[in-house]
């Protein structure tokens, strides 16, 4: 069950960095006949970005600490001591501006730039965000699995 | 005088939660800071809901709803350009600020 919840976080992660790069370009190019998809867009946003959240923070405090000692033992400590521990609050950043994404979004954009430059800017930052935090994960994992390529163990590698 | 960052007003909840957002962000790297550098903050936190993690993540929607709700209410209207100029500005500074920190520390 640990590996499923391990594996969703990122994946709505990625669906939410999606859906913000759907805003994006439907605001970059709205109009009276796309608000109704910048809504919705949004709305996906906030509830992938909202679900990475609460799977990843489930897994974090109940299953990392195992992860952590073995990474801590490895040759790559700082892949939990700067990356992790800047992984796990950098997170707050995407999703505090995904609650605010379908706020802003409610505005007629098409009619509205100074909503519609908001949304953009809101969700651009969703997504660097987004992309350097599911980096991270990815140096995280590396971090325990270099514990055991280094072992010697025969298949590790 | 109209100037090219004029691109109007942006009121009611799209503001409020607008600037409240921003504060959050910028509160969410203040108290990561805090707490890893005052190691009582830490375990306060974690004594309240089991994980400093967890707390601290109420403690960042708390503020963005609560302040949100505030200056809503208080009808705040603010420039769409300085309110995305806010936006970007807490994501550049919370997120980097993060990092510098635990290079750092």
């Amino acid at each position: 069950m640990s590996d499923i919840i391990l594996f969703a976080h990122p994946t709505f992660g990625v669906l939410g960095i999606l859906a913000s790069v759907w805003v994006f370009v439907e605001a970059l190019n709205a109009n009276n006949t796309n608000q109704r998809r910048i809504r919705l867009a949004a709305g996906i946003v906030t509830v992938c970005i909202v679900l990475a959240w609460m799977l990843g923070g489930f897994w974090y405090v109940n299953y990392y600490y195992a992860e952590k000692a073995v990474i801590l033992k490895g040759p790559w400590p700082w892949a939990h001591d700067f990356v992790m521990e800047t992984k796990e609050h950098l997170f707050f950043i995407p999703l505090i501006l995904a609650l605010y994404l379908p706020i802003v979004a409610a505005k007629r954009l098409a009619t509205n730039p100074a909503a519609r430059v908001t949304v953009m800017v809101v969700a651009g930052f969703i997504i660097l965000n987004g992309l350097a935090i599911e980096g991270a994960g990815a140096i995280i994992n590396h971090g325990a699995k270099i514990v055991f390529i280094h072992s010697g163990q025969k298949g590790a590698e | 005088m109209s100037t090219t960052t004029d691109i109007g007003v942006i009121d009611g909840a799209a503001a409020g939660y607008g600037i409240a957002a921003a504060v959050t962000i910028v509160f969410n790297t203040l108290l990561a800071w805090i707490k890893d550098a005052y190691d009582p903050l830490n375990s306060f936190m974690a004594s309240l809901s089991g994980h400093h993690w967890t707390t601290h993540s109420v403690a960042d929607v708390a503020v963005f709803l609560i302040l949100g709700a505030i200056l809503t209410t208080r009808r705040v209207t603010i420039q769409g350009a300085r309110l995305a100029m806010l936006l970007a500005g807490a994501a550049i500074i919370g997120g980097g600020g993060l990092a510098l920190w635990f290079v750092l520390v």
